[in-house]
């Protein structure tokens, strides 16, 4: 027993190291992940039931439209939205996680992120700039993402604790209360020595299936943004993207692309 | 009179003479070289990018915090230090690069210190703040300009300043203890970028450094100790590199950074980050 335990953690690292190579280099190379399968993994519902989202008063909404009283900060098809699921909770076994929502093209001026403890004390923030109009606007829309820094110095989030954080798009920094917010919740959980011994070991595929398995949405939703954003071409990511948007009620059309390519995208053909 | 003018026309003819000679000298500067990678400078100096005007002559790369420091933000040891040469200025040619600050141990009263790090344009615009409860552990923090929140990339040739503070008082940030420094992203001439995506990044550290890019010479050597924390040569050049610029008092210190990267995300996104101007690894 000892033998395999040695030789598949060398294994897995290798799989590891040449998973984060192949997913990370090239944008060209079509991704090789049996593909037509990779939908199949995506549950219809991801959550059964799901309550009313929990948040109360002043708690941010999933999905904010553009037009409000008093302003309109963006028109596009695609409204501001928190991947989340439809209760506003995802799960997530990483103790600094990464979290997703979708940016439409605006003409805020600035975004702010905020994560909360349950404690509604402020944990981590993040205010930046965006592109005014004229610039490069491809940076400024599409799915975003923020990875809270894993830094030792910054605890991490604890087990079973329900964080909330959220977005705010700042219309009019005269007004802030026309800002537009959306956000969600994460609870870490801990996962049994043997799921963490399983996703190790699994393919990516199979990873994609544990993660449906065990719902974890930050990370399946980290994986296929992943995906996206280095294979902007592929189709079935597309559609597996477009499964898992669907089983927690957040799939639209629009004619904004959830992931922009790039203006500036150095492709790497040396 | 004749005399006057003629002595001003020696001296005329003299500095004339002085600023030819000073232009062939920079045009030839400019024309690019191969730069031989030949190991971090014992001395880092200013020689191809020189700071804004008007940043301060003081050294600001060093907190010194309030005169009366309250018992909520008692700094013990070494003080809150910015990373960079003495000239509060770093070059880097990445668009989302990293910034480094020795943050010192913080004595707490609660169990955490809020932080903020924050950068604006030159226009004093700004661009990117974030602010996060540090539990008042010391070393040495890397904070990246993230890449995918919408922050726009730093544009070429432009001026930025960074500041990095610990709040004592939320109400009262005249408290704060804080450094700052100022950035420039460049963009490499296409020999010196074509030589530094072949090289290993050990031996780019050394380019960097020959270049003068010191936000992209520190980032990759902290990446290089990070992967290899026992290796006694990348220990001996991170001493070197922090030597150059007078803060070689902070090469033991450790980077506080969380390690590994789980293995349970495909890529991270300080992968990324490092990624989105390197061909290849």
């Amino acid at each position: 027993m000892a033998w395999f335990t040695r030789s598949s953690r060398l294994t897995i690292k290798a799989l590891a190291l040449t998973l984060a190579l192949a997913v990370s280099v090239s944008a060209q190379t079509p991704a090789k992940l049996g593909s037509s399968s990779l939908s199949s993994r995506i549950p219809k519902q991801w959550e059964f039931n799901p309550k009313n989202i929990s948040f109360q008063g002043n708690g941010p909404r999933r999905v904010q439209a553009g037009a409000t009283r008093s302003s309109s900060c963006f028109t596009s098809d695609r409204p501001l939205m928190a991947i989340v699921p439809a209760s506003g909770v995802g799960t997530t076994l990483a103790a600094y996680p990464t979290v997703f929502w979708y940016q439409p093209k605006t003409s805020a001026s600035t975004a702010e992120f905020v994560l909360l403890n349950a404690n509604q004390e402020e944990v981590y923030s993040a205010k930046y700039s965006l592109p005014k109009s004229a610039e490069d606007t491809s940076s400024g829309y599409g799915i975003m993402s923020l990875t809270l820094p894993a830094l030792a110095n910054f605890l991490p989030l604890k087990i079973d604790q329900e964080y909330q954080w959220r977005l705010s798009l700042v219309c009019d920094p005269m007004d802030r209360s026309a800002d537009l917010i959306v956000g969600g919740k994460i609870k870490r959980v801990a996962a049994e020595s043997n799921l963490e011994l399983r996703l190790q070991e699994a393919t990516a595929q199979d990873r994609l299936s544990l993660y449906a398995d065990e719902r974890l949405w930050y990370e399946i939703v980290s994986t296929l943004v992943e995906l996206r954003r280095t294979h902007p071409q592929d189709a079935s990511l597309a559609s597996a993207w477009d499964k898992l948007l669907e089983s927690v009620n957040l799939r639209t059309t629009s004619v904004e692309p959830w992931f922009p390519m790039p203006a500036t995208i150095t492709t790497s053909k040396q | 009179m004749a005399q006057q003018r003629f002595h001003l026309f020696k001296s005329f003819r003299t500095l004339s003479l002085k600023l030819t000679l000073l232009t062939v000298v920079c045009t030839l500067a400019q024309i690019p070289q191969v730069l031989t990678a030949q190991g971090i400078p014992t001395l880092w100096e200013a020689k191809e990018y020189l700071p804004p005007s008007g940043i301060g002559a003081p050294d600001h790369r060093t907190g010194a915090g309030t005169r009366t420091p309250r018992q909520s933000c008692r700094v013990t040891g070494k003080p809150l230090t910015a990373l960079l040469p003495s000239n509060n200025f770093g070059v880097t040619e990445n668009t989302h690069p990293q910034f480094f600050v020795y943050v010192p141990a913080v004595s707490l009263e609660n169990e955490s210190i809020p932080v903020e790090f924050l950068l604006e344009s030159q226009d004093g615009e700004d661009i990117y703040q974030t602010r996060f409860n540090s539990n008042g552990t010391a070393g040495i923090l890397a904070i990246s300009l993230p890449n995918h929140e919408g922050v726009s990339p730093l544009k070429v040739n432009s001026n930025y300043k960074w500041s990095f503070s610990v709040i004592c008082d939320p109400d009262e940030r005249s408290m704060d203890i804080a450094v700052e420094g100022w950035v420039r992203r460049v963009k490499l001439n296409s020999m010196l970028n074509h030589q530094l995506r072949q090289l290993s990044l050990s031996k780019r550290v050394e380019l960097y450094a020959e270049a003068e890019i010191w936000h992209d010479a520190l980032a990759s050597l902290a990446q290089l100790r990070l992967e290899n924390p026992d290796n006694l040569e990348v220990a001996a050049e991170w001493s070197k590199l922090l030597s150059a610029v007078g803060l070689e008092e902070f090469s033991q210190e450790s980077i506080i950074r969380v390690s590994p990267k789980s293995t349970l995300e495909l890529t991270s996104s300080s992968q990324r980050d490092n990624e989105s101007n390197d061909a290849t690894d």
